[in-house]
């Protein structure tokens, strides 16, 4: 028999994805939504937080849940941390702001009994939506001494203050300054750690300070970095780590099993990842996961891929992790960080990735979400023929639009024309070669256009023949390629920017659902 | 422990969907719980098929492919799960099998001590978090109590029975402290039935009023889960009490 079970509170047609698409400043009042919502909170409390808001504006981080014995709650606990030496006061009406998978309610109930370490109140009428999922920001918190949590900021006049970080994001960093005054609309920089740029004051409060970062495209990968070691400590660029570490990854992870035999081409592969990496990138962006003992155990990839018209579309792709359960929310990073890079950007892309519907966990993070966000993200099934193109003879160039993108010392190619997108190059950019590939972005496919594209990027290279991925939506007999044969990936979507912050609301979400499955297996 | 739901596609070929749903079937029955099943065809019916699950009662329901790419699929798995739960209640303690167990416990059907555990039960148990099966296994606990006392070789063909009323009837047998009817550490299903063990004891003695009493002194928000609920439904249970004694 079991004990503290709570899986029945939840309905099965109050599902996730149900959940958290509120936008900012819904009111909810009807009674089955708000006990949803909270019954859905409980449900999943291990990955939210509940924070106590005190009269005098102070916030007290406590544990929101309820008596596991009942079916349903009839009355919600907060408990504060067991350490802690604040008390709860005389309140008689509690407000608690909750926050899971990236939504956040603030909710107000009445105080029904309380004791030393725990306040017990009703449920809630109502539930406020707040900030639903704005641009993630990560608290360094003083205890962590993190190198970042002391900076410098230099003012126009170059003078120099010390400067004690709260919390940093991608559009703004949070600080605390004590000996000096900035006003609103100053201008400074920002020295962290290595990193320096400039940053514009946008709302002080008491010596807290919001800045907005004003960072340029060249210095944005060296910024993200900065970033991603606040938010993903577990992260580490690909050049931390030697080729042949990378490349042993990569082959113990089987993602080379997939493609033939990779080891005849190490040396290639390794080169090509060394000369992508010479100054930085910002259209090319690779990391790594590593393990307690700072061996690497995930990869994955971020790639400005394709071109059409003024908008680029950007490529999740070449992501392995060693299987090890103990680390899931370690693999959650390889997805979440691409995710996170492109919402700091500045441009407005588009993001793209094929994958195989086989992972059922990556079904959930993709294909469900997608299937919920139709108006933002476009999946399509699809038959990725792999195969190899040899211009013809007779072949002329198209008037399709001919893009190059640079990364490092390497260039790539990309074409459009009306729906049909291509890229080409370098070779082991992606180490399967799914990124030479040619889609459409409509609703048909057509061998002949594509033919026609792949033979332009060919042409415009200077080749007279490449491997190539034709992305059909149709299954299709006659690519025109030799020794065509249909790879595994079979499901392709598309991502626009605003559904990027809920791509990450379902990876989070997709991960607490593998701990859980794991935790009842 | 658990049941078995099987799902067979017919594809014409052997060995044939009825074997491999018995052959899928054998370790659950081996350790007595009775699984079930769901055949799909993807083409017309098979009325081999139909006329096999009349003689089988395992096999709940027969539907097309198409059915799984219906919107309604939910609804299709909710019924399953209504039919599974009613006939797993059914299959484990047939009422054939409960009147011979109370016969052998020298009670009668009318008993107010398992008439009064009963009616206690059915309140109590949808307030709190109590699975399908605890609630099986409280309602039989008493009566399984009394039969191993007596004639503990009566129950030796059926396992399943035995299986899910142990921890409860261990507990009847420590005479379980109600004071510890709060304590987490005890699953929420073993302190319920042992609450309401306590509570037909007090009833059969007269002395319910005092015991419920006793119970809800100094109740409060903080006091546990299954007081306050009792709480709740503290008069019920003595309406219980006072109609049986005037009948």
């Amino acid at each position: 028999m079991t004990s503290n079970r709570h899986l029945q509170l939840i309905n099965p047609e109050e599902q996730f994805q149900e959940q958290v698409w509120e936008q900012s400043g819904d009111l909810i009042v009807d009674p089955n939504s708000v006990k949803a919502k909270i019954y859905f909170f409980l449900h999943w409390a291990s990955s939210g937080a509940a924070k106590l808001v005190l009269p005098n504006g102070s916030i007290l981080p406590v544990t929101l849940s309820y008596d596991t014995d009942e079916a349903e709650p009839s009355c919600l606990w907060l408990e504060l941390p067991k350490n802690s030496s604040s008390g709860f006061g005389s309140l008689q009406v509690a407000t608690v702001v909750i926050s899971i998978f990236k939504a956040t309610y603030r909710l107000r109930a009445n105080v029904v009994d309380r004791d030393q370490f725990c306040l017990f109140i009703s449920l809630p009428d109502s539930l406020e939506v707040l900030g639903a999922r704005n641009f993630p920001r990560h608290e360094i918190k003083a205890e962590r001494n993190h190198p970042l949590k002391r900076a410098n900021w230099v003012s126009k006049n170059g003078q120099r203050f010390e400067i004690t970080i709260e919390s940093i994001g991608l559009k703004t960093l949070n600080f605390m300054s004590v000996d000096f005054q900035i006003s609103e609309g100053e201008v400074g920089e920002i020295k962290l750690g290595s990193f320096t740029t400039e940053a514009k004051c946008v709302k002080t409060t008491n010596g807290n300070i919001i800045c907005e970062w004003l960072i340029s495209d060249s210095e944005y990968h060296k910024f993200f970095e900065i970033y991603a070691s606040v938010s993903f400590p577990k992260l580490r660029t690909r050049t931390f780590y030697s080729g042949d570490d990378v490349f042993a990854l990569y082959k113990n992870s089987g993602y080379f099993g997939q493609f033939g035999k990779a080891d005849a081409f190490k040396p290639e592969i390794i080169s090509t990842w060394n000369s992508l990496s010479v100054g930085h990138s910002y259209e090319n962006v690779d990391y790594v996961t590593q393990d307690q003992e700072l061996k690497p155990i995930g990869a994955s990839s971020l790639t400005k891929a394709f071109v059409h018209g003024k908008t680029n579309y950007w490529a999740f792709h070449q992501l392995c992790a060693l299987r090890r359960e103990e680390e899931i929310d370690t693999t959650g990073l390889l997805y979440s960080w691409r995710a996170e890079y492109l919402l700091g950007l500045k441009e407005d892309c588009m993001a793209l990735v094929w994958y195989r519907s086989r992972s059922r966990f990556i079904e959930k993070i993709y294909s469900k979400l997608a299937r919920n966000r139709p108006d933002k993200i476009r999946l399509s099934p699809v038959h990725l023929v792999k195969g190899t193109l040899k211009v013809s003879e007779n072949f002329k160039k198209s008037k399709s639009r001919v893009a190059e993108i640079s990364f490092g010392e390497q260039i790539r190619h990309c074409t459009y024309s009306n729906s049909v997108v291509g890229g080409y190059g370098p070779k082991w950019l992606n180490t399967s070669g799914l990124l030479n590939c040619v889609f459409t972005l409509s609703d048909e496919d057509s061998s002949t256009l594509y033919t026609q594209e792949a033979s332009n990027l060919l042409s415009t290279k200077g080749e007279g023949e490449g491997e190539f991925y034709f992305c059909y939506l149709n299954e299709k007999t006659d690519s025109g390629l030799d020794g065509a044969v249909v790879g595994e990936s079979d499901r392709f979507c598309v991502f626009s920017k605003t559904s990027l912050m809920d791509l990450l609301a379902s990876i989070e979400h997709g991960i607490a659902v593998a701990k859980r499955k794991k935790e009842i297996a | 422990m658990r049941c078995g739901f099987i799902i067979v596609v017919e594809d014409s070929q052997q060995p044939s969907t009825q074997q491999i749903f018995q052959n899928l079937s054998k370790p659950y029955s081996a350790t007595g719980w009775p699984s079930f099943g769901v055949f799909v065809r993807n083409g017309v019916e098979s009325i081999s098929t139909y006329k096999w699950m009349a003689g089988n009662s395992g096999v709940i329901d027969y539907v097309h492919a198409e059915e799984f790419e219906s919107s309604k699929i939910s609804d299709l798995f909710y019924s399953w799960w209504l039919k599974v739960s009613s006939k797993t209640e059914d299959l484990i303690c047939h009422p054939s099998l409960k009147e011979s167990l109370i016969a052998v416990a020298s009670k009668s059907n009318a008993d107010p001590q398992l008439l009064f555990f009963d009616q206690a039960s059915s309140i109590l148990l949808p307030k709190l978090n109590i699975s399908w099966k605890e609630a099986i296994a409280i309602r039989l606990a008493p009566l399984v109590f009394e039969v191993m006392e007596s004639s503990p070789e009566i129950l030796s063909p059926h396992p399943a029975i035995v299986k899910i009323t142990r921890e409860i009837t261990g507990c009847f047998h420590e005479n379980f402290d109600i004071r510890g009817v709060g304590n987490k550490d005890i699953a929420i299903a073993v302190r319920t039935a042992c609450l309401i063990r306590y509570l037909s004891l007090a009833n059969a003695s007269g002395n319910l009023e005092s015991s419920l009493a006793s119970l809800l002194d100094n109740l409060s928000p903080r006091s546990p889960a299954i007081i306050r609920q009792l709480s709740s439904v503290s008069d019920r249970l003595l309406n219980i009490s006072e109609r049986a004694k005037a009948a």
